[in-house]
């Protein structure tokens, strides 16, 4: 019983995760309760508040305060820009809100890489640390937040939101807060402010989602990470040009699965509590460019940055013609580096995704040429090939610990791979070869196949749902129950 | 909370505890359920029906009931054709009512603290090691030395580094796996010992290996052909001190050269000759990093029934500056290279009919204390038994190895998973200790244990269960050899302490040490050693006063 209690408080090292069976436990009671309280909407919002934020202290702890703290200045701010009268008052609550939520975003996030950055240029040995707890999900909950500023200050929402409770669940919902979708303010507060309605459809893209998600993650991702990928970027000392080359495939593979099967389980939980959460991904490895790529991969990442950051900026960089874009472009990506993570190795990830948009936008003119000359099936080909290599390319830099591990990886690929290992590596390293392949495949079958059969599925009756739901879970509790594969002498 | 729980239980395991709290949790549930909407929301059943969320509750805890009845189930085996012992497992009980941490990251962080701490102050000297101030209160933690008042398990090493001549190379041979391979963690021992002790260069260098070396890039013909003790398949057991042989072939097959370099045996000449190159020579380059030092060169031969051309070129500017011939040898030789100690960059060429058996080569010092490398990838250190024991004496003797630090047990670890084989394991390693005190009862022996590693396992990465019994065993059988005991598993902090120093970028989940994890371990392994060394001083002056 003391076990369990202790379950129940925050750990550092146990938080709670989506596929844990306290998970399992404790949305079951809440849901319980949820049901109970779904037509009432004032009951069914403090429950869902109230479970949000249990969820959010059970991840991250006293950082709990922070998210309230920062909740709660943005819903009087968004009030104070509503009411301020004049211009230079609305952007002077604009500019309050950015102080107070980027300074918590530098402060919790920044503060030690800057201190850190600090002392290499000025060459003190010993440098200062802090001991800052990061609140996790800060960067979504964040940007989430500032969406509902920047739309009131815009005037895309036209009012602000009256209940304060309202607004703090909006920030603190818990299906999202963690690693988004990053929900808009005009999306989420309506659904939390009125009646939903939970049809059949909803209930059975719910689970659906929720088994392609918990699939995608534990069988492909998790699988892919604990038996091959881990290893080799957490110390590629001890690999080859070619293993490292293969990683660097598998990580891609990996972090597509991983995320994309949390935003699944995240929309899937969402719909099951009523809630129509936007879509974070659409096949990004069929991308013919960087551009592309950005269309269909963290797509409400991507809409923030291009709302929020690109377009006023290129707006504002206009009279500089298609040089104005690229600068946009180009701090709009390292901001988005930086964004992912307080390390250089997100900054020139950021970058060179920048770089790679600047270069579409140079050759657009040209490819479009290109395009009428050469057969389109092979263009595509070529076009995808190009941009899934730049993108592994890429992931390393964006996976690796630091500069110098990244360093060592891509010397690695660049000098010594050796094409004749990979025989013996498919036969040593058989299931995360099939477990890449697959994913591969899946990803690149048809979207209608998979709402084919997510519509089969929600045609179901319930006790039929109960019983592929269940068997889904037991397919892949194989994978989640069995150790990673032992470490694997590739010998060269 | 053993995390093989569900693939060993069966149902003489199932407590009725369990039982019991589950039947009371979903009694509550529904009761619960029933009464709230009996009572208050009679009125609203039908718009929660009409909504679905009564379907989803219900949904949710028939699959909550499902799984929880059916993880009382034992695990169901079946075949497929091809396929023998395939078993669908289910979620064990205990995964849904056992919510106990087993988290031992405090004590690694302080450790990996403390390590950080001591690492940072060593600005040539060793504040832990210094003989001055510490005296013999200081006690290994981690480190057991067995033995008596008088004679301890690494006072034979101790003995021989006070007696040191100018002219003698005291040297540690550090055995190990791919923990090791390319001079890792050997390389920060090494550079402690000779900072403390004097002495230079790298010594042993193999001729080619799987892995880069840290010291010096090394640029194999294609045309060797290695043979190691782990697989065995050279013919005899006259093995190198490392447990490899390197013999060049006049033929190798061009379209699977590389596999040359592998350890598979076979022997190029009986393969395809179709496809086959013909090599009048075989060289190995050798580009030494600029921290590298040395002053005389070895070369390390056997077995050899013909004679052997040797040249040896400058790679600065590809002048000759050695001609020798390797006469035909009935043992173990030691080639003294006359090359000067200046040079950063050298070809050795060697030209004959029959290969010999090369073991490597030696860079050393005039004087001090010289470790060597042994490292075979995927290795446990069994394969060691194979080398012919007077061959392993010879060797042993001619080096003169004074200390031998057999760093083992992390390939053995995803096997080992009962308590015979864990006694199989202490067996092994009793012998390889005892076939080495044999072959020089003078040489002292450390043991190193197998350090933490985790699988992912539900989810997390967990460390394996069997490491401490596997550590215990190794402890076993080198105290009943006589030999001192460094217990890994201790230093970076027990159970589950491999997640911390992963976290730190110190290693990696499955127990492989990154660079800054190398130095620490390299470091606080010789300070071990020193603070043993103290107190043998300490011993040693307290005798003379008596």
């Amino acid at each position: 019983m003391t076990d369990f209690l202790n379950a129940l408080t925050y750990n550092h090292s146990h938080p709670l995760l989506f596929n844990s069976a306290l998970f399992l436990l404790l949305f079951s009671f809440f849901y319980l309760i949820y049901t109970i309280s779904f037509s009432n909407v004032k009951a069914r919002n403090i429950m869902l508040l109230l479970f949000s934020l249990y969820f959010y202290y059970k991840v991250s702890g006293i950082a709990v305060i922070v998210l309230l703290v920062i909740s709660t200045t943005d819903f009087f701010i968004g009030k104070g820009i509503f009411y301020a009268k004049k211009k230079y008052s609305r952007t002077l609550f604009l500019l309050l809100s950015l102080l107070i939520d980027l300074g918590c975003l530098f402060y919790f996030k920044y503060t030690n890489f800057f201190l850190q950055a600090w002392a290499n240029i000025n060459e003190i040995k010993d440098p200062v640390v802090l001991n800052v707890i990061l609140p996790v999900g800060i960067s979504f909950f964040i940007f989430k937040t500032l969406t509902y500023i920047f739309d009131l200050y815009r005037e895309v929402i036209i009012e602000p939101e009256k209940n304060y409770f309202n607004y703090i669940l909006y920030v603190s919902f818990f299906p999202n807060i963690l690693a988004g979708p990053i929900s808009k303010a005009a999306d989420l507060l309506p659904q939390i402010k009125n009646k939903l309605k939970i049809n059949k459809e909803l209930v059975g893209k719910g689970f659906f989602l929720i088994m392609s998600g918990a699939f995608k993650k534990i069988v492909i991702a998790d699988f892919l990470a604990g038996n091959f990928v881990d290893r080799v970027f957490d110390a590629p000392d001890y690999f080859s040009g070619f293993e490292s080359l293969i990683a660097s495939y598998g990580y891609t593979i990996q972090l597509y699965f991983d995320f994309s099967g949390y935003t699944d389980i995240v929309i899937g939980i969402a719909c099951l509590l009523g809630f129509t959460i936007a879509p974070n991904f659409n096949k990004p490895f069929s991308s013919m460019n960087v551009t592309d790529f950005w269309r269909r991969w963290h797509l409400t990442l991507s809409a923030w940055l291009k709302d929020y950051l690109f377009t006023p900026m290129s707006l504002k960089l206009r009279n500089w013609g298609s040089f104005g874009v690229m600068i946009a472009v180009m701090i709009t990506f390292i901001i988005c580096g930086f964004w992912h993570g307080a390390s250089l190795t997100f900054i020139i990830w950021g970058g060179l995704h920048g770089i790679a948009m600047a270069w579409d936008i140079l050759t657009n003119k040209l490819r479009n040429k290109l395009k009428k000359k050469v057969n389109m099936v092979i263009y595509r080909f070529i076009s995808i090939f190009i941009t899934f290599h730049f993108l592994c390319f890429a992931f390393i830099i964006f996976r690796a610990a630091d500069i110098d591990t990244a360093i060592k990886i891509y010397e690695k690929i660049f000098s010594s791979v050796d094409f004749k290992l990979a025989e013996q590596w498919i036969h040593l390293y058989m299931y995360p070869f099939l477990v890449m392949i697959f994913g591969l495949i899946l990803h690149y079958t048809p979207l209608k196949w998979n709402t084919g059969l997510q519509d089969k599925f929600i045609k179901l009756h319930w006790s039929l749902k109960t019983l592929v739901i269940f068997i889904a879970f037991i397919i892949i509790y194989q994978v989640f129950s069995s150790q990673s594969q032992p470490f694997i002498y590739l010998e060269f | 909370m053993c995390p093989y729980g569900s693939g060993t239980h069966d149902r003489h395991e199932i407590h009725a505890r369990p039982l019991i709290l589950t039947f009371i949790y979903y009694f509550c549930l529904t009761s619960i359920n029933k009464f709230i909407f009996a009572l208050y929301y009679k009125q609203n059943l039908e718009a929660q029906v009409k909504n679905k969320t009564f379907e989803i509750l219900l949904i949710i805890l028939l699959i909550d009931i499902l799984l929880v009845s059916i993880s009382f189930a034992p695990k169901i085996a079946f075949s497929l054709p091809g396929i023998d012992g395939l078993k669908i497992k289910f979620p064990d009980y205990k995964y849904f009512s056992d919510f106990s941490y087993n988290d031992n990251r405090k004590t690694a962080d302080s450790l990996i603290k403390a390590y950080i701490a001591n690492s940072g102050t060593n600005n040539g000297l060793l504040p832990r090691t210094s003989l001055t101030g510490i005296g013999p209160k200081i006690k290994n933690n981690f480190l057991t030395n067995v033995g008596r008042e008088q004679n301890f398990a690494l006072d034979n090493f101790f003995k021989s580094l006070l007696k040191e001549k100018d002219s003698d190379v005291v040297r540690i041979a550090h055995y190990g796996d791919s923990q090791l391979e390319g001079d890792r963690i050997t390389c920060y021992v090494r550079s402690n010992f000779q900072h403390k002790f004097g002495g230079s260069g790298v010594g042993f260098i193999p001729f080619d290996d799987i892995a880069d070396n840290v010291n010096l890039v090394r640029v194999s013909s294609p045309n060797w052909i290695r043979y190691t003790v782990f697989h065995n398949l050279y013919g005899c057991s006259y093995y190198g001190l490392s447990g490899n042989v390197y013999k060049f072939s006049k033929y190798v097959n061009v379209k699977s050269d590389n596999d040359t370099l592998a350890e598979n045996g076979m022997d190029p000449v009986k393969t395809n000759l179709f496809t086959q190159k013909v090599f009048s020579n075989a060289t190995v380059s050798i580009f030494l990093k600029p921290s590298v030092y040395f002053n005389n060169a070895f070369l390390m031969y056997g077995k050899s029934s013909e004679k052997c051309l040797m040249n040896v070129y400058n790679l600065s500017n590809d002048n000759k500056i050695l001609s020798d011939t390797l006469l035909p040898a009935k043992d173990f030789e030691m080639h003294k290279l006359k090359i000067p100690s200046s040079l950063r960059s050298f070809k050795l060429e060697f030209t004959g009919e029959l290969s010999p058996d090369f073991y490597g080569l030696l860079l050393d010092g005039n004087c001090g204390v010289q470790v060597d490398n042994y490292a075979i990838r995927g290795h446990s250190g069994d394969g060691l038994l194979l080398i012919n024991p007077e061959y392993l004496a010879t060797q042993l003797k001619k080096l003169n190895v004074k200390l031998v630090i057999f760093q083992y047990g992390n390939n053995m670890v995803p096997y080992i998973n009962s308590d015979e084989k864990c006694k199989w394991v202490e067996n092994i390693f009793y012998n390889i200790f005892m076939r080495f005190k044999n072959a020089a009862p003078g040489i002292s022996i450390l043991a190193v244990g197998a350090g933490d590693m985790a699988t992912l396992y539900k989810g997390t990465y967990t460390s394996y269960p069997y490491i401490p019994k596997i550590r215990d065993a190794q402890k076993n059988a080198a105290i009943k050899a006589g030999c001192a005991f460094w217990d890994l598993f201790e230093v970076t902090g027990g159970a589950n302490s491999i997640l911390a120093w992963k976290e730190k970028g110190l290693a990696s989940n499955d127990g492989h040490f990154t660079n800054d994890g190398q130095k620490i371990i390299g470091k606080e392994l010789f300070n071990a050693i020193m603070i043993e060394y103290n107190q043998y001083k300490f011993r040693q002056r307290k005798k003379r006063n008596l």
